[in-house]
């Protein structure tokens, strides 16, 4: 066995599941993410690189899957159908009915709207990361965080009004106070 | 408001865990994954050492007896079999353009002139334009580096390769090879013009595809090893019947027709070893991608032995050579290994138009097919290594 394997198996064995939700919530679709996470540990695990720890392997393979995802939409020639499913909100089960609510409406946002909303507002990305990440225009970035907030906030029944993006994201500093 | 939209996303992320609690996702796709992660980790290396007992040389030249013309040649996937004219075509004349690497290619029989770009690098292959306007990419097969495209309504094949000093090889129809310098703009230099076999091939229905199995005729063998993660040739030689017997488990094999005889009859034989496959394989005497392969999900391997003459498959396993191969060859699967003996001239059938295999060479090839799902097909890989040596 491939020096590569075991890693590749714990990391399937141990942490699908929480990749596979942040698959989900980048495709807004839990099929899509089954293929999204497969093509992101192809990607990550056909290079020359070697993991550490599981953690590792994890956090690499997580953020290879916004850039997979978008990637697999730029080459898609079946996009239509692939917005089509997209589109099935009611395939996502979920007990919870406000979830419900923001499930679909993620999952009626276009791909590129949803990844850089789940890129700002789960992995706390500036529109400068998310922009380079996706290799999109900062200005692009914006309009697309502008459009998922809008709808977002319909959904959960916030105002859109005054919405702005930070350039930079809080940075938690351990220094003691006074020193 | 950023608050809110981050207790929802989190939501959507706890919400998406539980979903996918129950999920088997290492059982359902890790071998599939793991199988796409050794083909991409695939390497091709020089040429291995003997290993095997007596260094043979001539044997494979000297003394291979192929049949010519015998039966329909094996053909791949998505292909038709098309016929050669019966008349040489006349040379094409190439005509080099420095400044943007391209070549037009004067067609024979008044056909017009083809235009070659090369694409991005020599790995890439070529941007052809046809006479009428067509445009499309003939990409440089993997491993043998040439372009191989069949003309839609002419019986033309057309291959086009860069060899390592910078020369470009164009054989159209197969009658003519031409080389031209690449750079410089020095006037074409025809090398052969003596109408050598024709290089023969399916081309594909809808005109034009590079030829990707070393199953198929016409298919260009890079002499040097190929190997793969997924796929390894662990022999590749010829057998004395004894030897062979023992390998198929029949003491009563007898070999009537030999393939090669040396003083005593020798058996050309293939192994090759799945290395995405931990334990039982499933085996063929095809290429594993032929649609005559009735695949299951899973993992298939193809092993066959071909006759290569000028760096191109000439002869190749003839259709009455069944996927399970016990006719005029003979299937061994041991483990994740499959072996494949040929015991029988006839088991090899010549491509069309070839007229002579007098300097054939015979080449060990495996394919490796993965069926993810019944209508999902991971693309197959091959290797091959020439046959040498004679084991016991």
């Amino acid at each position: 066995m491939a020096h590569w394997e075991p890693m590749l198996e714990q990391v399937m064995r141990e942490r699908a599941v929480k990749l596979l939700a942040y698959a989900a919530m980048v495709t807004g679709n839990d099929a899509e993410a089954h293929d999204v996470l497969q093509d992101a540990l192809v990607k990550c695990f056909s290079k020359r690189r070697t993991f550490d720890h599981v953690n590792a392997a994890e956090a690499y393979v997580r953020r290879a899957i916004p850039t997979v995802y978008i990637d697999r939409i730029r080459h898609r020639r079946t996009r239509d159908k692939a917005d089509q499913r997209a589109s099935q909100p009611e395939s996502l089960v979920t007990a919870v009915d406000d979830q419900i609510d923001i499930q679909r409406a993620l999952a009626g946002l276009a791909p590129r709207v949803r990844t850089c909303m789940v890129l700002r507002f789960y992995d706390d990305m500036t529109v400068a990361q998310i922009a380079h990440t996706l290799g999109l225009a900062e200005g692009t970035v914006k309009r697309y965080l502008s459009d998922g907030a809008s709808a977002l906030a319909q959904v959960l029944g916030v105002p859109d009004a005054g919405f702005s993006y930070p350039e930079t994201v809080p940075v938690i500093s351990n220094r003691k106070e006074g020193r | 408001m950023s608050d809110v939209f981050e207790d929802a996303m989190r939501g959507q992320f706890d919400a998406g865990q539980h979903r996918f609690a129950e999920d088997e996702f290492a059982d359902d796709f890790g071998k599939a994954i793991v199988g796409r992660v050794k083909r991409r980790r695939m390497v091709t290396t020089t040429a291995i050492g003997g290993g095997t007992v007596v260094a043979v040389g001539a044997i494979a030249v000297a003394a291979l007896n192929l049949p010519l013309g015998s039966a329909t040649p094996a053909s791949s996937p998505g292909c038709v079999t098309w016929s050669p004219s019966p008349a040489p075509y006349p040379v094409a004349t190439i005509s080099p353009d420095p400044t943007d690497f391209s070549y037009d290619v004067t067609l024979p029989d008044g056909d017009g002139v083809m235009t070659l770009a090369r694409s991005n690098g020599v790995q890439e292959g070529f941007d052809v334009t046809l006479p009428d306007g067509t445009t499309f990419k003939a990409p440089a097969d993997d491993a043998s580096g040439a372009s191989v495209f069949k003309l839609p309504n002419l019986p033309l094949v057309v291959v086009a390769k860069e060899d390592f000093s910078g020369n470009l090889t164009v054989s159209v129809g197969g009658a003519d090879a031409v080389v031209v310098p690449t750079y410089g703009g020095l006037p074409p230099r025809v090398v052969s013009d003596a109408t050598p076999p024709p290089i023969v091939d399916c081309g594909t229905t809808t005109g034009a595809t590079a030829i990707a199995s070393p199953f198929v005729c016409g298919f260009h063998v890079d002499p040097r090893y190929r190997e793969d993660d997924a796929l390894t040739i662990t022999g590749a030689g010829y057998k004395t019947v004894p030897a062979a017997a023992a390998m198929v488990g029949d003491p009563n094999l007898k070999v009537a027709n030999p393939v090669v005889s040396n003083v005593d009859p020798l058996v050309p034989y293939v192994t090759a070893v799945n290395n995405e496959v931990p334990d039982a394989a499933a085996g063929t005497g095809l290429d594993p991608a032929d649609q005559r392969v009735k695949a299951s999900v899973g993992v298939t391997t193809g092993v066959a032995v071909v006759a290569v003459q000028d760096g191109v498959v000439v002869a190749v396993p003839n259709e009455g050579v069944p996927a399970s191969g016990v006719v005029r060859g003979q299937i061994v699967v041991r483990g994740n290994g499959v072996s494949a003996l040929v015991l029988d001239t006839d088991y090899f059938s010549t491509c069309p138009g070839v007229t002579s295999t007098a300097y054939a060479t015979l080449y060990a090839v495996a394919g490796s097919q993965t069926l993810v799902r019944q209508d999902a097909k991971e693309p197959p890989i091959y290797v091959w290594q020439q046959l040498r040596g004679v084991g016991q």
